[in-house]
């Protein structure tokens, strides 16, 4: 934070070779055949396109931010609810796990069925807000500083006196740092609605449109564009949460960096915590056929946990069904979990060279952040060229939506070494490189987990991305053909076992995360 | 009417006072503010399912809707478009329109499989447009032609393939089937061989991008099957079979105007129906023409001949889906 | 002992569990001082005194034994808005300036700000932060924090005042010079008074008598009666008397801490 300018200064020259790369790239045809546009070209596009933008802009902007004020809301509701009652949140937590992980692509034919106008798109982009903004809200409504809770309590008030006078206020840096991850999400979702579900207007409307026409700059005007509302909503954001959290910090009272785990187990025997897991699960069963219920959906269409199990285990075709689901798993699975040790793997390795060697990190910095709001459908004939359809395009399109994330809470984690322990290190005549191996290092390894645990969710997401828009194979694709076959049951299965095994998968990583995690902080 | 409709539930669980509920009224307040208004009147309102974005395929709706067609009869209407996720039969299941325009393969297999209450009342095209696109110097002229190479489908016409490959008596295992994602940019780069799309409309594109194409009908290759097929509910049959019937009139009145002059009405709408679709005019006007062969029949518009319906059941058995000719209706149009 | 007006602790037992071992913070520790009288509490580390303040505060509840002020138990004297505590962090909330930082409690107790504005500027001019009422607590030195948590103890005219170590992290010359300073304002209004500290010579100057504790388990071993007159000068902490006071509290504190 010191050297802001300075690093500001470095952004903007690393942007500068990004802009003349990328040009020369594009003017050379360097990558698959010239589909890859030079940014003049880009540029030249959306300016003749400019008559088409506004109205697509407007619907796109509309949803996606009223489905951001709505989905904040009840998140930040749901955040200071559960810091306040902390059964509600052990109960709830399959759902809030459920709403993290389940695959957006899965939701957006479901939620055509049920809605009608731009309820579908809302509702994604509330989904989409929902887990970072709550999750954030919960640690930051529930971490403060004990000590100022004391002062209200001495002072006669009761635990609403400190939630009014303290936890609300001392957690607007963390509120806001979910927010502008929950933008970027929001816009996402929406255009994912946008784009599947015969929508008149928005970006991803758009987006659909002008596939067809085989123009590469086209699409990525409009991925661009995207990405850029997805920064300017990152960037307002982190500017409020930055003035809030220097607001929050005097020079004694320390705030604790936000974490991103929920309150863990350790006081329930095991018997409780059996029957706590039991109840949270129940409740995502209870919620989900209660949703269907309530929306009143044909039966045909609509299939609630029982109607699943009966499809696979009891149906006429549930023999079938299980095999295509198996097959499906085994291809899929698998390369979810490569693409995932990749992605940490290359987030590992590059925010260990960021630390060596800043200059690159911000050089880097600007291709991340188009990598993660470039729409995939844009970006797969582009992925398809280049890597072809086999393994390694899977591979990189899953590299691709787990490794920034992973990077993020990598590079946190080494930046945020107690400058305490550096100091005594220096003092001893360290160099970088051993600070770097006896205080970084060992902080990166510990934070290796909490990114695979974020990131594991993502890499299920991108195989099936991959699948259903390039290689035909895996949960994707069957997901995408049981739509045309009208198999609803399928549809619904293919659903409930992504969601599943990301929530499996995000549990025993977590599971790990705490063990280690005791073991190395005394 | 046994089932509450949508607005009835909504406004009484709303009257209920929970929170979550309410919310949701909220959020369709929301949603509603930008669909339209009903305009009050005699008109009895229809909401029909497309198929797919607006393009050239749905002209004769558009011209219908904008002369007043509808409105003539008594109809307003309120059309929905369609997209890659949307299933045109989902929004017949779950209430969102009593009429949709579909594919015969799903909407049948639906009927047999799940026992779906649908009705097919008419057509809008007798031949179906969906064949093979190539470019021109990869010879690829008939089914087999695609032993050994690579075909890009869309995956919700995996049936429509299979038919295909049966029929010509080619293994699926001697081609490598991939998803296909809307975006020429692979066939016109060589990385897949063919595509499965709309005959009518991607050979304007790849010429557009300086390659000529080539491209065949699945029907002329016995896959001889309708696609818009016009269904309904039985429920909607039986309780709005005048409105239907009203609706393919003047459907039937858009077409035949359309086909008048295939240019004329493409440009008209380039302000409307078709504006910041991402698609060209030229486009449309290239559709337009590509597809009145394929629609016209000598019972008029949307008409379903024995004959027709025969091919269509016997096409989709060849897959083992098992249709009968009481699956279709000709009654309606017989009334126009 | 009805009508008599005193802080009483009585018997009292706390032991906390930290991973399976049981720490006896305080083993059956009884206490009497007058109402209006200052107290402190001295002893080493982990010797239980900052646990008996915070049952004075009602902040946690004792194993056993009871305490309470002129028979009124803490966790009533917390809702009455009688108590005014001061913590070794001054515990600010930093987002509020000076002069709101000082009005919380009165805030928390539904008091109408504007009644108390002048109470509220004669503190901040008593603890002779005039000027700086509109700052917030990252703008000030840790001593002006200090006076600022003190001024909050205060706002409320507490019959109570608990003071935790309130001086501990400033250096000598400020700290005596706030010692001075708490006496001028303790003179005043004569709230009754508990401060924990671990220095003797804090603990001679201001209180009217000292609890000596030990540790492991904590308890009191001796009262010691402070007979020095009032207002005390910087002059006394050289006088004999002060010394020998000193001599006699160390060797306490020693002779325990080696036992």
């Amino acid at each position: 934070m010191s050297s802001s300018t300075g690093s500001l200064r470095r952004s903007a020259g690393s942007l500068l070779i990004v802009v003349v790369v990328w040009e020369l790239v594009g003017k050379l045809e360097l990558i698959a055949g010239g589909t890859f546009p030079p940014l003049s070209a880009i540029f030249g596009r959306l300016y003749d396109d400019r008559a088409d933008y506004p109205q697509h802009l407007a619907a796109t902007l509309r949803s996606a931010g009223i489905g951001f004020a709505v989905g904040s809301v009840i998140a930040i509701g749901c955040g200071i609810l559960f810091a306040q009652f902390k059964m509600l949140e052990r109960i709830f937590r399959g759902v809030s796990i459920t709403f993290f992980a389940v695959p957006l692509i899965v939701l957006v034919p479901v939620l055509l069925l049920a809605f009608q106008g731009t309820m579908p798109r809302i509702i994604l982009a509330i989904i989409a807000v929902y887990f970072p903004v709550m999750v954030s809200t919960l640690i930051g409504v529930r971490d403060i500083d004990p000590r100022l809770a004391e002062v209200i309590r001495v002072s006669g008030g009761t635990d609403r006196d400190v939630m009014r006078f303290v936890r609300l206020r001392a957690a607007l840096p963390a509120i806001f740092a979910g927010l502008r991850v929950g933008g970027p999400g929001a816009l996402l979702g929406v255009m994912l609605v946008e784009f599947g579900g015969g929508v008149r207007w928005g970006l991803g409307t758009y987006l659909l449109g002008s596939l067809g026409r085989g123009e590469p700059a086209r699409l990525w005007g409009i991925g661009l564009l995207a990405t850029m509302i997805a920064g300017i909503s990152y960037g307002v954001f982190s500017w409020f949460g930055a003035y809030f959290l220097r607001t929050n910090l005097s020079t004694t009272v320390s705030m604790k960096a936000s974490s991103t785990t929920l309150d863990s187990d350790d006081r329930y025997t095991g018997l409780q915590r059996l029957v706590l897991g039991i109840a949270s699960f129940c409740t995502v069963l209870v919620l989900w056929s209660g949703a269907l219920r309530l929306m009143n959906l044909s039966p045909v269409v609509a299939r609630g946990p029982v109607a699943v199990v009966r499809y696979l285990f009891t149906g006429a075709r549930g023999a079938d069904a299980r095999d295509r689901l198996l097959s499906a798993l085994g291809e899929t699975l698998p390369l979810a979990g490569i693409g995932l040790m990749f992605g940490l793997l290359a987030a590992f390795v590059l925010a260990l060279l960021l630390d060596l060697f800043p200059i690159v990190g911000s050089a880097f910095f600007p291709f991340a952040l188009i990598s993660q709001s470039m729409p995939l459908p844009a970006l797969t004939p582009l992925i398809v060229l280049v890597f072809g359809r086999s393994v390694l395009a899977t591979v990189v399109v899953t590299f691709s939506v787990t490794f920034f994330p992973s990077y993020v809470t990598i590079a946190q984690a080494l930046s945020s070494s107690p400058q305490g322990a550096i100091d005594v290190a220096e003092s001893y005549g360290a160099r970088r490189l051993q600070v770097l191996r006896f205080i970084r290092l060992p902080q990166a390894i510990g934070s290796l987990l909490t990114a695979a645990r974020l990131a594991a969710p993502r890499a299920l997401l991108g195989v099936m991305i991959a699948e259903y828009l390039a290689t035909g194979n895996g949960l994707g694709n069957l997901l995408n053909e049981s739509r045309g076959k009208l198999d609803y049951g399928m549809i619904w299965t293919v659903g409930a076992v992504s969601v599943t095994f990301a929530v499996l998968l995000t549990q025993i990583i977590s599971k790990l995360e705490r063990q280690i995690g005791r073991k190395f902080l005394v | 009417m046994n089932q509450l409709s949508r607005r009835q539930f909504i406004g009484r669980s709303a009257a209920g006072g929970a929170t979550l509920l309410g919310l949701s009224a909220f959020l369709n307040a929301c949603a509603k503010s930008d669909g339209k208004t009903s305009s009050g009147g005699s008109a009895s309102p229809l909401s029909m399912q497309a198929a797919w974005i607006n393009d050239a395929e749905f002209m004769g709706y558009f011209i219908a809707m904008t002369n007043g067609y509808y409105a003539a009869e008594g109809i307003e209407l309120n059309y929905l478009s369609g997209g890659p996720d949307v299933i045109p039969e989902s929004s017949l299941l779950s209430g969102i329109a009593p009429l949709a325009l579909t594919t015969p393969d799903s909407t049948i297999k639906a009927i047999v499989d799940d026992g779906a209450p649908f009705v097919i009342v008419g057509t809008q095209y007798q031949k179906n447009p969906i064949g093979i696109v190539s470019l021109k110097k990869s010879n690829i002229n008939e089914p087999k032609d695609l032993i050994g190479k690579t075909l890009a489908v869309p995956p919700v016409n995996t049936i429509t393939v299979e038919a295909m490959l049966k029929i010509s008596g080619v293994d699926k295992s001697q081609l490598t089937i991939v998803p296909y994602a809307y975006d020429p940019t692979p066939l016109i780069k060589g990385e897949i061989d063919a595509s499965m799309d709309f005959t009518t409309n991607v050979p304007y594109t790849i010429s557009q991008l300086g390659e000529e194409a080539s491209s065949f009908l699945l029907y002329d290759f016995g896959v001889t099957l309708y696609n818009d097929t016009v269904v309904v509910t039985k429920d909607a049959l039986s309780s709005q079979r005048e409105l239907i019937v009203k609706w393919l009139r003047a459907s039937r009145k858009g077409w035949e105007e359309n086909f008048k002059d295939t240019t004329k009405y493409p440009a008209m709408f380039a302000d409307s129906y078709f504006k910041g679709t991402g698609r060209t005019i030229e486009n449309e006007v290239f559709f337009n023409g590509a597809q009145q062969p394929l629609m016209e029949s000598d019972g008029g518009f949307f008409s379903m001949s024995d004959e027709g319906i025969e091919n269509n059941l016997r096409a989709l058995s060849e897959i083992g889906i098992k249709g009968t000719k009481e699956m279709f209706d000709t009654s309606l149009l017989a009334e126009i | 002992m009805a009508g008599e007006t005193l802080l009483k602790i009585d018997n009292v037992s706390r032991s906390f569990d930290l991973r399976g071992t049981v720490v006896h913070a305080l083993k059956n520790v009884s206490l009497q001082v007058p109402a209006g009288s200052f107290l402190a509490l001295i002893g080493p580390s982990g010797c239980g005194k900052s646990t008996l303040l915070r049952l004075l505060a009602g902040l946690d509840t004792p194993d056993a034994g009871a305490l309470s002020v002129n028979g009124v138990d803490p966790f009533t004297l917390r809702q009455q808005g009688s108590i005014g505590m001061a913590f070794q962090d001054p515990a600010l909330l930093p987002w509020r300036s000076v002069r709101k930082n000082i009005a919380l409690p009165l805030q928390i107790l539904k008091r109408n700000l504007d009644e108390y504005s002048a109470r509220i500027q004669s503190l901040i001019e008593l603890v002779g932060l005039s000027g700086f009422e509109d700052a917030v607590p990252g703008q000030l030195s840790g001593g002006m924090r200090q006076r600022v948590s003190i001024a909050r103890a205060l706002v409320t005219e507490p019959n109570i005042l608990l003071l935790d170590e309130p001086f501990g992290a400033l250096d000598e010359i400020l700290r005596r010079q706030m010692n001075l300073e708490l006496q001028q304002i303790w003179m005043k209004r004569r709230p009754t008074t508990v401060l924990v500290t671990h220095a003797i010579d804090e603990a001679i100057a201001l209180a009217d008598s000292v609890a000596v504790m030990t540790s492991r388990p904590g308890r009191v071993v001796e009262v010691v009666q402070i007979d020095l007159p009032r207002p005390r000068t910087t002059e006394m902490f050289r006088s004999t008397e002060f010394h020998a006071i000193a001599d006699h509290l160390s060797e306490l504190l020693f002779t325990h801490a080696t036992a």
